[in-house]
């Protein structure tokens, strides 16, 4: 188990996070917020790139930091800005970073093989990497994330770059690693979320916001979520969250705190709703 | 401690045994022998062209260079290619941004760099035999100058780790480079014969010194980056 005591984060006088609580088990937790929030610097505290300002990172009980290595050696990570030798070709630089993870030069040869099948990356395995397009890297990097089997793996925003279909590839892919292992996911797609995560981490002003599974924080929203098609009527006040085209209506979903439903329909919640309504002060 | 704290600790020891911390020694062999030659020159091409070019330029300038400038030759030109195969190992890491995921590998980047300028010293140490060699004129006069090219190669070893391996900076990697390359130029120019004759009048025993003292900082700095974990991150 992995858990975060009272972690608080400040650069200079600017807290960033503030006493957050949170205890990861196994499972897929998505950490959902708007840029800025906190995400990439509590990432960044996972995987011991920057140490917390106050409280403690637990891993099993035991201090992450003082871990060191065997921490790190069951760690997978994907940056959002993934970073790898262009002259390399995905083979050489897998196996060259299974060696930095102390695997044996024929497990590293193994899995390499292994995971570059896994992405769909075989037939590229030997081209330098330069020549790949931006969904093939992103690829690697997340073949590079579970070179070493991890039990805690960190991806931070690992859709960007993908087509649909890798897109629901991966999604597969992380689900079926989740049985067994920490899967912590950082993104702004909440369709990935929505079908992946068991719990959804949301940060606002530097401390948790929200931390449950999709379908519970979408309940915060019940009843209070409608669509029409002329939002002109509403008289009421609400929040505009989304409009979508229907043939040539335009429908508008809002959030309101007062019974609406003679004007418009009521809809269940989803979690794009709750993101847009929770960080409606920070558009 | 909880009951569910204490039995997942317990499945921790099970599964994982009951391990102690490794060694700086134990960290440097198992780096080694995963690494190889890859720990010197991680990104490959980049690294060996410019290997090559400062081995190059250093036997190039240690066997033109007139007999009576021996003595800066063996100084500015013996850290050369240590200084260049080191530092552009550390800029290839830089700028291609793998640093973020290397410091969350099992090797650090500081514990490879520790590793890695621990081995290049030694490799540097031969370096050092030639450019002496190619610019002795007696054995007597090579083992002169052999001890202050190793000074001059601790020297830079030393301070490769104090200051790059301690700020990863790109700009601190060139810097180191271009200050020496800078300095065993600049020195035999601006201050002349006065500068060769200095060189040629240290006594054995500050060479000696030295290099203990420099080799001596560099040990110590790497055992703390093999084995405190504080020295992990420096991002």
């Amino acid at each position: 188990m992995l858990s975060l005591s009272n972690i608080t984060k400040k650069y200079g006088s600017f807290r960033v996070l503030e006493g957050v609580d949170l205890e990861f088990t196994r499972g897929v937790y998505a950490l959902l917020a708007p840029n800025g929030a906190g995400k990439t610097t509590l990432i960044k505290m996972l995987t011991t790139l920057i140490h917390p300002s106050g409280g403690q990172i637990l891993w099993n009980g035991d201090d992450i930091v003082h871990l060191g290595a065997s921490y790190r050696s069951i760690l997978g990570y994907l940056p959002q800005d993934f970073g790898y030798y262009k002259n390399q070709s995905p083979r050489k630089f897998l196996e060259y970073l299974g060696a930095v993870k102390a695997l044996d030069r024929r497990t590293a040869i193994i899995r390499t093989d292994r995971l570059l099948d896994l992405v769909g990356l075989s037939e590229v395995a030997d081209k330098k990497m330069r020549k790949l397009s931006g969904g093939m890297i992103q690829r690697v990097g997340i073949a590079q994330a579970l070179l070493n089997e991890p039990k805690v793996l960190i991806l931070d925003e690992p859709t960007a770059g993908l087509d649909p279909q890798q897109r629901v590839h991966f999604r597969n892919l992380i689900a079926r690693l989740s049985q067994d292992r920490i899967v912590i996911c950082s993104t702004h797609i909440v369709s990935d979320v929505e079908t992946i995560a068991n719990h959804v981490v949301m940060i606002k002003d530097g401390a948790i916001w929200a931390n449950d599974p999709p379908a519970q924080i979408c309940r915060r929203l019940e009843g209070k979520v409608y669509e029409t098609s002329d939002i002109q009527a509403v008289y009421e006040p609400h929040l505009l969250l989304t409009q979508r085209q229907d043939g040539t209506t335009t429908v508008s979903r809002f959030f309101s705190e007062a019974d609406c439903s003679l004007l418009a329909t009521r809809v269940e919640p989803n979690l794009e709703d709750v993101f847009l309504w929770a960080y409606r002060d920070q558009a | 401690m909880t009951l569910s704290d204490r039995q997942a600790s317990i499945d921790y020891i099970l599964e994982k045994g009951l391990l102690t911390r490794d060694s700086a020694l134990d960290k440097a062999r198992m780096l080694i022998r995963r690494l190889g030659l890859r720990l010197m020159f991680g990104d490959g091409p980049l690294v060996i062209v410019f290997a090559a070019l400062a081995l190059g330029i250093t036997a190039l300038v240690a066997g033109c260079a007139p007999v009576e400038w021996r003595h800066s030759v063996a100084v500015g030109c013996s850290p050369i290619a240590f200084l260049v195969i080191a530092n552009v190992s550390e800029a290839v890491d830089r700028a291609s941004r793998v640093y973020d995921i290397r410091q969350t590998c099992y090797f650090t980047v500081a514990q490879v760099t520790a590793v890695r300028v621990m081995c290049l010293g030694a490799v540097g140490v031969f370096v050092t035999a030639l450019v002496a060699g190619l610019a002795a004129t007696s054995a007597g006069d090579f083992l002169h100058l052999l001890l202050l090219a190793v000074a001059a190669l601790s020297m830079c070893a030393a301070a490769q780790l104090m200051i790059v391996g301690r700020r990863h900076r790109l700009a601190l990697s060139v810097g180191l480079t271009v200050v020496w390359v800078g300095l065993g130029l600049g020195l035999p120019l601006v201050l002349g014969l006065f500068w060769e004759q200095l060189l040629a009048s240290l006594s054995w025993v500050v060479a000696v010194t030295v290099c203990v003292v420099c080799a001596a900082l560099v040990v110590w700095r790497a055992i703390r980056m093999l084995t405190e974990s504080r020295y992990h991150a420096f991002a």
